[in-house]
């Protein structure tokens, strides 16, 4: 019970609580509401909006990774003299013009799905950790030497929380393009499960797709206002000293 | 005495396609174990320059650093004029950050930490960060970080310039205090030649572009200095006259 009530001092009123309660509740009762308004069976649209939701996360993940590793393996010294043009020139590179090649070589699958969304997701997440990782001031870099730690412990308590702030701008952006992305590459590639199969398959009907549009929307105000939201309004001004 | 850091011959310059400047010309040089020196000069007289070469945060130049066999990079601390405090760790963290580095386990962390807080006076504030902070705090911050480590060389790039008078005072005393305590060496860097007075056991000052050690001054006056007295005035003065702005 203590244990609870301590978890529970997250939320800074009775109102937060409420609000963030609200915005759990509010996409699944849409969804609800909405199965049975449009005769669509609710385990077909809960299905579809989950496998779809796993593939974004998916290649989040990844790109999280990847773009972490190549933002501070690149942001400084000579390597970044010929890295950073060149992340320029790769993320200006049409990702669709990769897709029919994905396909042909690892066919309908969500391997395509996952890597097409990978290749749109880093590009953001990639240059808002790089633009974390240049505000460094030479005061904090030269403390930091000085204080001789290295290691897992110099990418603890310098690299990592300096790249939050990019972390965390890139993620909004990335997933914002990841969802666009994820509904044009599941039309394109008729994957047989996701949104993007819901919305060919009720096409001719614009009573289900204007209202799945607008679950689509509730459920990513949602995320936003529920994860992102409280983060970026976390880690701002943790730079500042 | 015997020497804990030497510079021989060194020599800095800064060069651009056209350009050729020079900061540090054939500066030589012994810090004796244990002494309070203090390099005093005008702004642009490489002052911080040659701080940084000492300490290793500056490895572009010409000449060597010798230290003493008993010492190495673990024994050395720096305190920075504008404090560099790492934002997004606590007080008690940016103290922390140094004994990470030296295998020191939790217990005596906090140990050290709560030692250096209450000689600070922030006992407080250990769970604050540094934006919530006043200057003067910024700094006892930055003097506790150098100190967690117990170094045995400390180098302070005019630490208190940028606090205000009274505060800047109140953290000398603090300092001499520590250092007779510890009996660790400090170099500084200052352009406040009262500051040097009361402070240093030797001064070294510089003259600008290309920056040369005009004259070590050794300052006898005993301890505790008293500021208005003839001896003070006679040394202030006595440095006033060799530093050529």
């Amino acid at each position: 019970m203590k244990k609870a009530r301590s978890h529970l001092k997250i939320y800074r009123s009775r109102l937060h609580l409420a609000i963030t309660i609200f915005f759990v509740v509010v996409p699944f009762a849409f969804l609800l509401i909405f199965a049975e308004l449009t005769e669509v069976a609710t385990g077909v649209l809960f299905s579809d909006l989950f496998v779809s939701f796993l593939r974004l996360l998916i290649a989040y993940f990844i790109s999280v990774i990847l773009a972490w590793i190549l933002a501070v393996s690149f942001f400084q010294g000579k390597r970044s003299i010929v890295a950073l043009p060149l992340f320029d020139v790769l993320q200006s590179f049409p990702t669709f013009a990769t897709l029919p090649l994905a396909v042909y070589f690892w066919g309908v699958s969500n391997f395509t799905v996952v890597f097409f969304l990978v290749l749109t997701v880093i590009w953001p997440m990639l240059f808002s950790i790089l633009s974390s990782l240049h505000l460094i001031k030479q005061g904090w870099q030269e403390a930091v030497e000085m204080s001789g730690i290295s290691g897992a412990i110099y990418f603890k308590k310098f690299i990592f929380p300096v790249s939050v702030p990019g972390l965390i701008t890139g993620s909004l952006i990335g997933l914002g393009e990841g969802w666009e992305a994820l509904i044009a590459t599941e039309i394109v590639v008729q994957e047989k499960l996701g949104l993007g199969n819901f919305f060919q398959t009720y096409a001719s009907n614009p009573k289900i797709t204007f209202l799945g549009i607008l679950g689509f929307l509730i459920l990513i105000f949602c995320i936003n206002k529920l994860v992102w939201t409280p983060l970026l309004d976390w880690s701002h001004g943790k730079l500042e000293d | 005495m015997d020497a804990i850091i030497s510079l021989k011959n060194i020599n800095k310059s800064f060069k651009s396609r056209d350009h050729h400047l020079s900061v540090l010309a054939d500066i030589d040089l012994a810090i004796n174990n244990g002494e309070f020196f203090m390099f005093l000069g005008p702004s642009g007289s490489g002052k911080s320059t040659i701080l940084r070469i000492m300490s290793g945060l500056e490895k572009d130049f010409k000449g060597k650093v010798e230290l003493a066999p008993s010492i190495g990079w673990r024994d050395m601390s720096f305190v920075f004029q504008e404090f560099a405090l790492l934002p997004w760790l606590t007080v008690a963290e940016n103290i922390e950050i140094g004994l990470l580095a030296r295998d020191i386990n939790i217990a005596e962390r906090h140990k050290i930490i709560k030692k250096e807080l209450e000689i600070m006076g922030l006992e407080k504030f250990g769970h604050v960060y540094p934006r919530d902070l006043s200057g003067g705090m910024k700094q006892r911050t930055g003097i506790a970080r150098a100190l967690a480590t117990n170094p045995r060389v400390i180098f302070m790039d005019e630490p208190f310039s940028e606090l205000d008078s009274f505060t800047a005072e109140e953290l000398r005393k603090k300092l001499l205090t520590i250092w007779q305590e510890r009996k660790m060496t400090i170099v500084m860097v200052s352009h406040i030649v009262e500051e040097a007075v009361q402070l240093a056991d030797r001064i070294a000052v510089l003259t600008p572009r290309p920056s040369k050690i005009e004259k070590v001054v050794t300052n006898n006056l005993s301890r505790p200095r008293q500021k208005r007295t003839p001896e003070f005035f006679n040394l202030e003065d006595e440095l006033a006259r060799i530093i050529k702005p």
